[in-house]
């Protein structure tokens, strides 16, 4: 018995791994090989030399910094707050975060489109907004699945009875302790904004994924190589991040 | 350390009244125990004296000072929780220097004050180590440091030693007086465990539904219960059934004065007489009181616990001294007798 369950845990292992392993796979060959199968990073060069594509990603990144500053901005201390005062709330916040999953992207984008001041329309700061919204189901579950893992309530105490203000409190104690969940939610939004395209093309903002398509349009290659570089570049410096943290728990965090 | 003072307590939580009409004063320096069954109030009165929630009306006194609206976070008091508590993300010294940090203590200061702290809670050798890497004890005793260091005017203990097992429990508790005697810091310890109340407390109050039954010196709340709800809640007791004449009562046979504290219906009806286990006196010979059947002598070092079925169908159970009791047998006739002159009635 234990055998069969070893020998399944390690085939549904090995099924995850194939399943998020080969697609990125498939791309990087499809990507990084010329006409005579080696491998080339002329894509890339193709790519840095496409000044279109090069502005409308910076422009992307610079959403991308938006979306999550203001992502974690807002739930931080809006799900401190669920644990801490309204627990009871939490199954409706959390229905509410999974409505962008259902409410089909036309009919936000011209919701987003009336209900914007005049002034942020006419900026493509505007997509950030809609984009926070849009990774509110995958940002919000990770930070609150961190919060679940610690006694909010009993560290929030402890602090304040220590004679910590609700923000030092945030700052020192909930904030460390729900890093990893952070991290989460800061990779998939930036996933979410360096590939999303309805929303960009929508309201008309030459966006990485508006360019992307049209470059491959021409040169798919390029289009592929990017966005292979583009996720698994986020991938790695977001782990990386998460290792720093992790080390930094164990040898400097908590000095205040 | 201060002297605290609350004054008419009262706090609902929707329709369950927590706290009813609650008036306690903690003289400084010395260690006060709530004690009472889930529920009864006692977490509910230490949360507000923490300021952590708020009465519905009454006030807290710090030294005279009303603090009743002013926030936790500047009571100055210190905490143990129930739960462990400690920040998982630093180090037990780390915890440890976190109220001095808040406080913006000097750096050198912090160092003495901490290193002092450590020393005296036997955690010198443990204070790199995170929370978890630290037993349930080393965690509490952290949690301890970290509440004493920064001097608090009260200290609030909140059941930190249920979790604890019993070993582990009985070294700390004995550790928590020795650290609140040596700072004489003033101190409010709740618990439903009667033992700890009784060892570590200068006064015990045993609490009920909301209210603050008896606040008096340990021995007394055993000794002179001030109602049957207390006279229940402290120690063993047999309740026997008893026939109310005027001031007096008839029990297993015996004529006794009735205390004044009873509380019982005057109507007739079923009374019961509480009396504890080593005021009961048996007797193998013909003497005084029911006669019995004894079901099981239970040998507890130097005292022994004795079952007797009275043949009346009432159980009652009898404590002796050991070498008393070695003349006593399962399944031998005796004479049970009450060793008072007075007792309390309850219906």
């Amino acid at each position: 018995m234990k055998y069969v369950n070893s020998l399944l845990r390690g085939a549904t292992i090995t099924f995850g791994l194939l399943f998020f392993a080969l697609p990125i796979y498939a791309s990087s060959a499809f990507a990084f090989k010329d006409r005579e199968g080696n491998f080339s990073l002329a894509p890339l060069q193709r790519a840095g030399a496409n000044e279109e594509l090069m502005e409308s990603l910076f422009l992307t990144l610079q959403i991308a910094f938006g979306t999550v500053v203001i992502t974690l901005l807002l739930l931080i201390p809006t799900i401190a707050f669920l644990h801490l005062v309204l627990p009871q709330a939490r199954t409706f916040v959390e229905f509410l975060t999974l409505t962008p999953l259902v409410i089909p992207p036309i009919v936000q984008g011209v919701g987003f489109l009336y209900s914007m001041p005049t002034q942020l329309k006419s900026t493509p700061n505007a997509l950030i907004f809609a984009y926070v919204i849009l990774a509110l189901p995958f940002s919000y579950r990770a930070i609150d699945a961190a919060f679940s893992t610690i006694d909010v309530k009993t560290l929030f105490e402890a602090s304040t009875s220590l004679g910590a203000n609700f923000f030092t409190v945030i700052r020192k104690v909930i904030i460390p302790n729900v890093m990893n969940g952070i991290f989460g939610a800061m990779f998939l939004t930036i996933a979410l904004v360096l590939g999303e395209f309805a929303y960009a093309s929508l309201l008309l903002w030459d966006t990485f994924p508006t360019q992307l398509a049209v470059a491959g349009l021409s040169d798919a290659n390029t289009a592929v190589a990017l966005s292979v570089v583009s996720l698994v570049g986020v991938w790695l410096i977001l782990n990386g991040l998460t290792l720093f943290n992790r080390r930094g728990t164990t040898t400097t965090m908590g000095a205040l | 350390m201060s002297k605290v003072v609350m004054t008419n307590i009262e706090k609902s939580f929707g329709r369950t009244h927590a706290l009813r009409d609650l008036s306690l004063t903690i003289p400084e320096g010395s260690l006060i125990s709530l004690l009472g069954p889930s529920g009864c109030g006692k977490t509910t009165a230490l949360r507000i004296l923490a300021g952590l929630i708020s009465a519905d009306s009454g006030q807290t006194f710090f030294d005279s000072i009303d603090i009743t609206n002013t926030p936790a976070a500047s009571r100055d008091i210190g905490m143990v929780f129930q739960a462990y508590s400690l920040f998982p993300n630093m180090s037990a010294r780390q915890n440890v220097e976190f109220g001095l940090k808040v406080r913006k203590v000097a750096p050198n200061e912090i160092k003495r004050k901490v290193d002092d702290i450590l020393e005296i809670t036997g955690l010198a050798i443990h204070q790199e180590k995170y929370p978890h890497q630290l037993s349930g004890g080393q965690q509490q005793r952290t949690a301890l440091a970290r509440a004493i260091v920064i001097r608090p005017r009260i200290l609030l203990l909140d059941e930190p030693l249920s979790a604890l097992d019993a070993q582990v429990r009985d070294q700390l508790r004995d550790e928590i007086r020795r650290v609140q005697l040596e700072f004489g810091i003033t101190t409010l310890f709740v618990t439903h465990d009667q033992e700890e109340a009784m060892t570590i407390s200068d006064q015990v109050g045993v609490m009920h539904q909301g209210s603050l039954m008896q606040l008096d010196l340990p021995q007394r709340v055993y000794d002179n219960p001030e109602n049957p709800t207390v006279a229940r809640f402290i120690g063993a007791m047999n309740e026997i059934p008893a026939v109310v004449a005027g001031s007096s009562a008839i029990v297993l046979g015996q004529r006794l004065e009735i205390s004044q504290k009873s509380e019982y219906s005057r109507a007739v009806g079923q009374h019961f007489a509480l009396v504890r286990p080593e005021f009961l006196l048996l007797d193998a010979e013909n003497g005084e009181g029911e006669e019995g059947t004894i079901s099981q002598v239970a040998f507890l070092g130097p005292t022994s616990r004795i079952h007797v079925a009275l043949h009346s169908g009432t159980k009652v159970i009898a404590v002796l001294p050991s070498a008393q009791a070695l003349q006593f047998s399962p399944q031998q006739r005796v004479r049970v007798s009450i060793g008072l002159s007075s007792v309390l009635v309850s219906d």
